[in-house]
């Protein structure tokens, strides 16, 4: 883990308070995957003769690429695979009307013109709310590479563009007609003819942006960064509930949002159209796609498990039809310091319900905007080559899955399967356990590269070693540092494997003033400061705005717990019987059974299955070894060691904590004669939410919506083959006593 | 150490031919090399590349362009000359094994009637064929880890018959030789073979036996390689019409083995539907039909195992083919296409409408640019005049742009109405499709170049640049796909493996069909600089298997008309699925259940 270095990064806030930002917003944009050539009068006729002919071969032709959304749309109705779905539902004429109107409800309306507007506005709200935001200049570079162009090498803190009059006047001419030429002094990269690919446009790269979900200006971040760097502009795909946001839903329609429903598998007209609408813009290239794997917002922060799995697998046919020659996925992890609805979030979580998107709750939250939100810093991940994945996936998986091999349940090869049509069905058992990994990878590589902020070790510190936590909790900040080192540096080897990419922001030369001002100016609604350097919360006494506010507390700590999660269960077990010894046997036993029990809550590299041998298992084992923190009894059994209790305590907290709001969930009795997963949440909540004790973390934790649903899936997934009264009975062996022991010591 | 039989030519053929491969394939062909050995690329004393010799179009011309598109677009240079050896080294040649219980029992049964050698020269020239992993092996001197022990030149059905009946009483490994022109490593000897090899060498086979002009059918021995046919069928105002790109050296037997395609199908039909009636000798004895109908619903046909054995289930001896009287008119043409799909979906129309010229092929940008560079020099300032008008109209007016250029051969064959109306009609498809005819000779030069190509590869390796080419099939709607991905996926590999030169990457749409086409590509790649101790064609190698894995991911066949040899058999397994494999390895059992012709093609070892 290393310190967060602004050198590494490109801090656009900086950029932008040097110069005009409306001058910016109309500066020269062009596409660098488009011939700037002039086209005679001549060849656009040639285009339109080529674009009525060829369709028998492509349907759409490379000198009308970019499409424009009504092309994309006239595309999508004019398929083979819509025209075959219609005829397999019969094709009367009102399947054929609700095709069109379902493409006008998905169909984004990109267009430059708008996403200047929108950048304007959005340059005037960013540099009001936000210190900084961080941009990784590696990951551009290496966008610029994917796109041909020459990185822009440039020192940090230089305005990129020195923005005058007459080339903004230029820009706006150019934004009425397409064609562009006369590339900007020095912001607009030339094209770099990479050593061995001659012919940039044999392909152009098909990039798929991968961001993490943890608030709505995810949304906006990635277009606008595409916007300040001239790359193409993305299409992301975006839940339908947003369009109840009116105006500003339309304001995201022209920046290239599209909207698809949140269930749709048995609909086959509407799957058939939404599969064929993201194919086409992998297909032809003409832009990326942006889509969030965690499939929502993770309103604790956490990363979620990768649901999106139909939009991955839809571009991931792509590939495997060969329809494009590769796919390059780019995990963007978007750290927040301060997310902008944390208060929702927090309260969301606690049964308070979501209020639905509306033009009135987005005008009252324009107040949020006169606060500041701290940092945002925006990490890039390698590339992932679909190719490069794939390939190596089936070689790991030869020897596998030679010795089944059954000629009665073939598969359809896919040579022979026909291209056109949409199979929900088409992919073999290979190609789902590749989508299945890939997806895991996905959320791993954004997890590698979260940054951690001040406050979530703030939310260490506040939390830790303590299930009811007093009123007057107060941390000092010396303690705060100590706990920083105890978690962030001293362990590095043991997160290393998470965290090569991990960088805690933390202010230089470990300055305690700047990190008080921090803290207070940016969380003004959880500290005060008490005397003799003391943070303590702002606890007002109503129940339940306690209670939000430690939720809030234990997000920003949810941020970073999938850096300890493994080889803390390990000392999680340890210390269940501190005070006898455990055997290797038993120790890994329960290992694996935190694995199990926290599937959904922690997400790991790959999805636990059953009879997992986990390869790590050893490593961290010997670490804690090293570390002194357990030592050998004999050959197979260990000890913890009580000299470090209070180190292993604030590890081993978080984890603790969760495990016993699940057992305080399953020890809710038996209502689980519901089907529905959510409905069965909120009775569960409700249930808990009866007995809220805003000073007991595990009560707040146990009330949790997404905690309860993760419990209960835990419980009804059939890989666990766990029952309830196994899972309680375990978790009251570890814990009972301990607590019972616990307690006395307090 | 050569003895060599000394069999007496003393049959007649009906027709008396005069074949043109010697005896001794050496003293006509390179031995190193393609083609003749009086024809050649090589470098003048003006510095220009001239093909030496008189035989072809190019025989005698210095192409002035060529060197500078060697030198810039592979960024191969003068200095990087690595010659082949003169001569092959007899050190590396191993003694032969000799099985002399088979050797006293031939020399006295068929000693006095059947050639037969085990000159070194002899057994390295019948051990291998024209892929450039066995060429390279060649021009440094000729070191493969196994030979064929004996060679011997039957020179009738009856005389396979007898050798083959020897062979199984006393086990030995047969491996038929044709026109040595295998590219799939199929006349390689298997290393492990222990038995004695013998090679078969059909190429005095090479009779026309007779001609039935009621039925349009030619009764043909298997040896005779395509020149020597059409030839001979020409003399008597008929033709075959089957033309491979290697038709100057491959025979009739291997075509058959191997379910060859030739250029002019669209008219004449490939391999398969060309042959009538086939006679082949198995270790078990003699294979064939006992009826000249045309076509036969008796089961599965056997012909269709036969075609494709790649010699392992046993020597096809002859065969009756289907002939047609030579066509009154033939004519080449050309047209250029703004961009290869336009070119795609133009052939795409063709086909659609049946209407196919004899032979349409569509070269890619790459292959069109290549092809300017083959221009010869001995035109006036007139001529380059026009053709810097023609280009200026193309560009300029048409607004083509000349790194998306591509362009098609056409080549017409029937009656001079037929010819004419034909062109008329493909060229106001080509319209369609903004194609535009760009004359006769730069069609006639697209196939000229067909037979050059193998020829320049010689030349590439003296300069340190290797070349190979290989071919699949595919549907239509996968054509563009699979050409864009497969080019891309050479590029890329070539990356990976730290070739520090860009390949040349190109295709060509080679023949049209009903529901698909053939596609031939291209690879050239400069290993100068590579990361030392690597090992080109290993690299080679390597890049090749990932196009063709490209090429089976993306839906295309893993072979058109080239054949598995050993060089493809990992992949028979998908191709064609276990039970396929297994069907094919019973058949194999039946035939040849100990294995006599033990060349290893096909399928795959377990």
């Amino acid at each position: 883990m290393s310190t967060f270095n602004p050198i590494e990064y490109d801090d656009l806030i900086y950029r932008h308070r040097q110069s005009s930002d409306l001058l910016w917003s109309l500066k020269n944009w062009h596409d660098p995957l488009v011939d700037n050539k002039e086209q005679s009068i001549k060849s656009k006729k040639l285009i339109n003769k080529t674009t009525q002919v060829s369709s028998i071969i492509t349907p759409v032709h490379y000198e009308t690429l970019p499409r424009n959304s009504e092309q994309i749309k006239s595309d999508v109705l004019n398929s083979l695979a819509l025209k075959y779905t219609l005829e397999t539902l019969g094709n009367d004429t009102n399947a054929n009307e609700q095709a069109k109107s379902i493409i006008q409800e998905m169909s984004h309306r990109l267009n430059i013109r708008t996403a200047r507007f929108l950048a304007f506005i959005f340059s005037k709200i960013f540099n009001q709310v936000y210190e900084n935001i961080y941009i990784d200049r590696n990951g551009i570079d290496c966008l610029y590479k994917l796109y041909c162009l020459t990185p822009n090498n440039k020192l940090p803190n230089i305005p990129a563009s020195p923005i005058t009059i007459s080339s903004t006047l230029f820009a706006i001419l150019n934004t009425f007609s397409r064609s562009s030429s006369s590339p900007d002094s020095n912001l607009l990269a030339t094209p770099l003819s990479s050593p061995l690919t001659t012919k940039h446009y044999i392909t152009s790269p098909r990039i798929i942006y991968l961001p993490t979900h943890r608030s709505y200006m995810d949304f906006i971040i990635l277009t606008y960064l595409c916007f300040e760097y001239n790359i193409p502009l993305p299409c992301i795909a975006a839940a339908q509930d947003f369009l109840g946001l009116g105006l500003l839903a339309n304001l995201l329609r022209h920046c290239g949002a599209f909207f698809i429903r949140r269930s749709f598998r048995s609909d086959l007209l509407y799957w058939t159209i939404f599969d064929e609408y993201v194919k086409t813009h992998l297909i032809h290239g003409d832009y990326p796609l942006e889509f969030f794997i965690e499939g929502a917002r993770s309103r604790t922060l956490k990363t979620l498990l990768p649901v999106r799995q139909g939009m991955l697998k839809s571009c991931l046919e792509c590939y495997f039809r060969r329809q494009v020659d590769n796919l390059i996925l780019i995990p963007i992890s978007i750290n927040y310091e301060k997310v902008l609805e944390d208060n929702l979030h927090a309260n969301e979580l606690l049964g308070i319900p979501k209020p639905k998107e509306s033009k009135s709750g987005l005008f009252k939250s324009i107040q949020i905007l006169k606060k500041s939100f701290g940092t945002m810093i925006v990490k890039f991940s390698d590339p992932i080559y679909v190719y490069d994945a794939y390939e190596l996936f089936k070689k790991q998986q030869e020897n596998k899955l030679n010795s089944r091999c059954d000629s009665f349940n073939r598969s359809i090869p896919r040579g022979v399967q026909p291209r056109f049509t949409c199979q929900p069905d088409g992919f073999n058992e290979l190609e789902l356990n590749f989508v299945d990994q890939l997806s895991y990878r996905i959320v791993h590589e954004q997890q590698r590269l979260t940054a951690i902020y001040p406050i979530t070790v703030v939310a260490f510190s506040f939390l830790s070693s303590f299930t009811v936590m007093p009123r007057s909790r107060s941390v000092s900040l010396e303690q705060l540092f100590a706990d920083k080192e105890t978690l962030f540096i001293e362990h590095n080897d043991i997160v290393e494997y998470y965290s090569t990419n991990c960088q805690i922001f933390w202010p230089s030369n470990n300055d305690k003033n700047n990190l008080k001002q921090r803290l207070l100016s940016l969380y003004s609604d959880v500290f005060d400061i008490s005397g003799n350097n003391h943070l303590k919360l702002k606890i007002t006494g109503d129940n339940l705005v306690d209670a939000s506010l430690l939720m809030k507390l234990i997000m920003y700590r949810n941020t970073c717990l999938h850096l300890f999660a493994k080889p803390a269960y390990i000392l999680l077990a340890c210390q269940v019987n501190s005070q006898a010894s455990i055997s290797y046997q038993q120790l890994k036993t329960y290992y694996h059974f935190f694995i199990h029990l926290f599937a959904y809550e922690f997400v790991y590299d790959q999805c636990p299955v059953d009879n997992i041998d986990d390869q790590y298992f050893d490593r961290y084992l010997t670490y804690w070894i090293n570390k002194n923190y357990i030592f050998h009894i004999d050959e197979s059994t260990f000890k913890i060691n009580s000299n470090f209790l209070q180190q292993i305590s604030l590890i081993t907290s978080p984890f603790e904590q969760y495990a016993r709001a699940y057992l305080l969930i399953y020890e809710q009795g038996n209502n689980l004669t519901e089907t529905s997963l959510s409905v069965s949440t909120k009775v569960y909540q409700k249930n808990l939410l009866t007995k809220l004790d805003s000073q007991n973390i595990i009560n707040i934790l146990a009330s949790s919506s997404n905690v309860i649903s993760n419990a209960l899936r835990t419980l009804n997934s059939s890989n666990a083959s766990k029952t309830l009264s196994e899972i309680r009975h375990i978790l009251t062996k570890i814990f009972q006593p301990v607590s019972i022991h616990l307690r006395a010591k307090l | 150490m050569s003895t060599e039989g000394k069999g007496e030519t003393t049959t007649t053929a009906a027709t008396t031919t005069s074949p043109t491969i010697p005896l001794h394939r050496q003293e006509l062909l390179k031995w190193q090399g393609w083609g003749y050995r009086d024809s050649r690329f090589f470098i003048n004393s003006n510095g220009l590349i001239e093909f030496s010799g008189s035989r072809y179009l190019l025989s005698g011309h210095v192409l002035p362009r060529l060197k500078d598109w060697m030198f810039n677009k592979l960024n191969s240079s003068i200095d990087n000359y690595s010659p082949c050896v003169q001569e092959p080294n007899p050190d590396f040649i191993a003694d032969p094994i000799l099985n002399n219980e088979f050797i006293s029992d031939f020399q006295s049964t068929l000693g006095t009637t059947i050639q037969y050698s085990v000159d070194k020269n002899d057994r390295l020239f019948h051990g291998h064929g024209h892929t450039l992993e066995e060429i390279w092996k060649l021009r440094h001197g000729g070191k493969f880890d196994r030979l064929p022990d004996w060679v011997v030149w039957p020179k009738q059905h009856s005389d396979v018959e007898k050798i083959v009946r020897l062979a199984t009483k006393h086990d030995i490994c047969l491996i038929p030789f044709g026109g040595g022109t295998s590219v799939t490593w199929a006349l390689i000897c298997p290393t492990n073979e222990k038995r004695m090899i013998v090679s078969v060498d059909t190429s005095q086979m090479n009779k026309i036996l007779y001609l039935d002009e009621k039925n349009l059918t030619a009764r043909i021995q298997s040896g005779i390689i395509g020149q020597d046919l059409e030839r001979e069928l020409g003399k008597k105002g008929y033709c075959t019409g089957h033309e491979p790109d290697s038709m100057e050296f491959s025979s009739l037997g291997g075509w058959v083995a191997t379910r060859a395609s030739g250029m002019k199908k669209n008219v004449y039909g490939n391999i398969e539907d060309l042959v009538v009636h086939v006679t082949m000798v198995t270790a078990k004895g003699t294979i064939e039909k006992s009826c000249l109908g045309p076509r036969q619903s008796v089961g599965p046909d056997i012909h269709h195992f036969i075609m494709g054995s790649e010699g392992t289930l046993g020597i096809v001896t002859e065969v009756t083919m289907k002939i047609r009287p030579l066509p009154a008119c033939k004519k080449y043409g050309s047209i250029v296409f703004p961009d290869f799909e336009c070119g795609v979906a133009c052939l795409r129309e063709i086909a659609r409408l049946r209407s196919a010229p004899a032979s349409i092929r569509l070269l890619d940008n790459e292959q069109f640019l290549f092809g300017q560079a083959l221009a010869t020099d001995n035109k006036g300032m007139l001529h380059s005049l026009v053709d810097n008008i023609k280009k200026l109209y193309i560009t300029k007016i048409k607004g083509f742009d000349i790194n998306r250029m591509c362009a098609a051969t056409l080549l017409f064959e029937g009656t001079t109405n037929e010819v004419n109306q034909r062109e008329k009609f493909v060229y106001d498809i080509a319209q369609k499709y903004n194609g535009i005819p760009a004359g006769e000779e730069n069609g006639l030069k697209g196939y000229t170049l067909t037979f050059m190509i193998a020829y320049l590869r010689d030349i590439g390796l003296d300069y340190r640049i290797v070349a190979e080419s290989f071919e699949t099939s595919v549907p239509w709607d996968r054509v563009i796909d699979l050409c864009r991905n497969v080019k891309k996926r050479i590029i890329t590999e070539c990356e990976k493996h730290g070739v520090k030169y860009p390949p040349f990457s190109s295709c060509r749409v080679t023949q049209t069909y009903d529901a698909g086409a053939c596609i031939y590509f291209y690879f050239v790649m400069n290993y100068n600089d590579i990361c030392p101790g690597s090992d080109p064609v290993h690299i080679y190698e390597l890049v090749e298997q990932a196009a063709r894995e490209e090429v089976l991911a993306n839906g295309g066949s893993l072979s058109h008309h080239h054949g598995i040899g050993k060089i493809r058999t990992k992949w028979i397994k998908q191709a064609v699925s276990d039970l396929g494999v297994g069907t094919m390895v019973s058949i194999k059992q039946y035939l040849d259940p100990n294995n006599i012709f033990g060349s290893k093609n096909l399928i795959p070892e377990s």
